[in-house]
């Protein structure tokens, strides 16, 4: 008997150490591991807790075996652990165990077990071992007696332990569960913590590619207009009529212009300020419409017809422009040589839409549940980084409007929709993207 | 009985697996006859209708399919990627192997009221072959002999493991400390005997007098790596060894390579082989302390 109480004691001693434990409920650990079984754990209970211990690799493994053997050691039929942030109001289920099938009956409701459910259960926490409160939520209303112990883990986070049984416990044995418990779901605490930070990292490297892949494909569009007029200039200089050389330097500096702001816009986003609100200015949307044109017939060549009617909208002028010249972009890729691309303006009082339609191959039907994520590209189409109609809709977003995809009689319309913010209540979210689906 | 009819039935229609299932009682459905495991295992599946959802599906809408890349559990010891499943009004019948997920209606339901048309019961001499394999598995435990605590454990657990055509065996035993003692007849966990034992403990220690049968891991809150499906396994079966389970668990498993579960007869060899192990260890044991 000495020699398993010697046992239990280094086990305790181990449990303790490993947990990190904060709470002075458990300081004496190793006294009360010695008393459990009338003063010596269960030679299984104690075998099991050092597997256990040697299996944190597998922690929820770990905290379900030590949990079983404890409702095995007090004769009782659940044992539960929960991790509770009062600060954050969650509870966190962490494991249960328990004999003749008490946990696959009821595991969904141990899991759902709410802070104020919780809250049901506790009569008392200076007395562990109580008869079951009248109005103990399922599945701890099915047992006539509760056991309730907790312990401070690392990181603030309190570990509740709930035991339930048909019949009394010896309260002293279930306090002594507690160290071993804690010890091992502080381990679980910590690997789900570690595992959340994991998956925030994955997300945060996700977040950056996209980013960076956005910028990139933003910044292409402007320099590719301005390549394309210097190129004009540079070979055709000497042919160009006045008012062409105007309009190709003019194109110069504008996309010069906006390139700048670009540039200094994705700065103060990413470093200074990620929310950062848009620009707004009272806008004409003609006049807009005529710059975006100049510049995508530049960059990309082909024939831009626009319609646009005039309106004074409060928006922000550059993001409206690059979510434009997108589209327009987009439009003259697709567009069959010789075939014009249409962009029409129309305002009606406190919306302005425009309607990009070209007469291109449409988006293949494999494609249109994702036609405006980030990456989504056309297999069929070769070219696309899958980034542009992503971008429209994050700009579209932006200003409060939204972009929606449709094909009618062998042509594919965008229609980008701007609401006038002046007048407009933006909300936060709304629905940026639509896709109309052709009818079969 | 129609076994012949119900192969051809089979091959007409490219299936590997057919199950008869008949009505017995109000939700509850055995496999009286079949082709493929439908015939292997024959009398020896039992569902409910409110436990088997996608058998449900079958009997609320007439026709349930299947189709997955991989082979999941479809119904009660049944797993397979592609099957089908067609109410006929009294009897339901499930059709499995690769190309069923895409037959058209009209082709399952005319199959299946032909199948129904030939329903017969289990036949008495599959009954009594059935009979005889509990006892040879259960006597193939009983004439354990070893000359250590592990040698015994590792021959029961692969004795039970072959009888039931299982991957994986595996005995926990109580004591001073709790030892587990596995054998790998085809598949193996990538870790040490500690954390086998830390994850078989829930099993064991809640098996106090039953008999545990995970059909399908993905879905058992008593699954724990490294005996998980994340491991390879996919379903276990387990029965609790001595008096209210005092001395330990037995516990087999399939894995993923031929995903199955367990039948009522794979669940009978269980227990019997449980009942004969507890003989086993129970002499060890005597005879382990009359030689201190």
């Amino acid at each position: 008997m000495a020699g398993e109480e010697a046992k239990a004691r280094r086990i305790g001693q181990r449990l303790t150490r490993s947990a990190g434990l904060t709470s002075s409920a458990c300081s004496a650990r190793p006294m009360q591991l010695a008393r459990m079984s009338n003063g010596a754990p269960g030679p299984a209970w104690a075998g099991t807790l050092e597997a256990a211990l040697h299996s944190l690799r597998h922690p929820e493994a770990a905290l379900a075996a030590v949990l079983a053997a404890t409702a095995a050691e007090l004769g009782a039929s659940i044992a539960a652990a929960y991790a509770v942030d009062a600060e954050g109001g969650t509870v966190d289920f962490l494991g249960a165990a328990g004999g003749e099938g008490s946990v696959p009956t009821s595991r969904h409701a141990m899991e759902a077990m709410s802070e104020e459910a919780m809250a049901q259960l506790i009569a008392d926490p200076a007395i562990p071992v109580a008869a079951m409160p009248a109005d103990a939520p399922f599945p701890w209303s099915r047992f006539a007696w509760l056991g309730q112990l907790q312990a401070t883990l690392p990181a603030g986070v309190t570990l509740r332990l709930i035991v339930a049984s048909d019949r009394p416990f010896d309260p002293e044995r279930f306090r002594g569960a507690l160290a071993p418990v804690a010890a091992v779901a502080a381990a679980t605490t910590t690997s789900r913590e570690v595992e959340r930070l994991r998956e925030d990292i994955h997300r945060l490297r996700q977040e950056r590619t996209l980013t960076a892949a956005s910028l990139q494909h933003d910044l292409r569009t402007p320099l590719t207009s301005i390549l394309g007029a210097a190129r004009t200039l540079e070979r055709q200089g000497s042919r160009l009529s006045t008012q062409d050389h105007d309009h190709l330097l003019q194109v110069i500096a504008q996309q010069t212009e906006r390139l700048t702001t670009m540039v200094s816009e994705a700065f103060v986003r990413e470093i200074a300020s990620p929310d950062a609100p848009p620009r707004l200015r009272r806008t004409d949307m003609r006049e807009l419409a005529q710059r975006v044109a100049g510049a995508a017939g530049v960059a990309r060549g082909g024939e831009i017809s626009l319609q646009a009617e005039d309106g004074l909208i409060v928006t922000d002028p550059d993001r409206l422009e690059r979510a434009l010249l997108n589209l327009l972009d987009n439009a003259l890729k697709y567009s069959p040589q010789g075939q014009p691309v249409h962009v029409v303006g129309e305002c009606s009082g406190e919306r302005y839409a425009f309607t990009v339609v070209d007469s291109g191959p449409g988006v293949s039907p494999d494609i249109l549940p994702s036609l405006f994520a980030a990456f989504a590209t056309d297999r069929s189409r070769p070219g696309g980084t899958g980034l542009g109609l992503h971008s429209v809709v994050r700009l579209a977003r932006e200003l409060g409007g939204n972009v929606s995809y449709s094909r009618q009689g062998g042509m594919t319309r965008f229609c980008l929709v701007i609401p006038d913010m002046d007048s407009v209540h933006v909300p936060a979210e709304p629905a940026a993207a639509s896709v109309e689906r052709p009818a079969r | 009985m129609g076994s012949k009819e119900l192969q051809s039935l089979a091959e007409e229609l490219g299936a590997q697996d057919l199950f008869l299932f008949q009505v017995v009682a109000p939700g509850r459905l055995v496999n009286v006859d079949g082709y493929g495991r439908g015939a292997g295992w024959a009398g020896n599946i039992e569902v409910q209708q409110e436990t088997e959802p996608w058998l449900a599906v079958a009997m609320q809408e007439g026709l349930a399919r299947l189709t997955r890349a991989f082979a999941t559990r479809a119904f009660g010891p049944y797993w397979a990627s592609e099957a089908a499943a067609v109410w006929t009004g009294d009897h339901l019948v499930v059709f499995g192997g690769e190309g069923i997920g895409n037959l058209d209606s009209a082709d399952l339901l005319a199959a299946a009221r032909r199948a129904a048309g030939l329903t017969a019961e289990t036949p008495v001499a599959k009954r009594l072959a059935d009979d005889l394999e509990v006892a040879q598995a259960a006597l193939a435990v009983a004439t354990v002999s070893g000359s250590s605590l592990r040698e015994v454990a590792e021959a029961v657990a692969a004795r039970t493991a072959e009888a039931l055509g299982c991957e994986f065996g595996a005995v926990f035993l109580f004591g001073s400390p709790p030892r587990v003692h596995m054998v790998d007849r085809g598949w193996r966990p990538a870790a040490t005997e500690d954390e086998v034992l830390t994850a078989l403990a829930p099993v064991a220690y809640s098996a106090a007098s039953a008999l545990q049968v995970e059909q399908d891991l993905a879905d058992s809150p008593l699954a724990y790596p490294p005996l998980s499906i994340g491991e390879g396994l996919v379903s276990r079966c387990s029965v609790a060894v001595g008096p209210n389970g005092s001395l330990g668990v037995l516990s087999v498993a399939h894995a993923g390579d031929r995903p199955r579960g367990f039948t009522s007869l794979c669940q009978r060899i269980m227990v019997s082989s449980g009942q004969a192990a507890e003989s086993v260890f129970g002499a060890y044991l005597r005879g382990d302390r009359a030689t201190a």
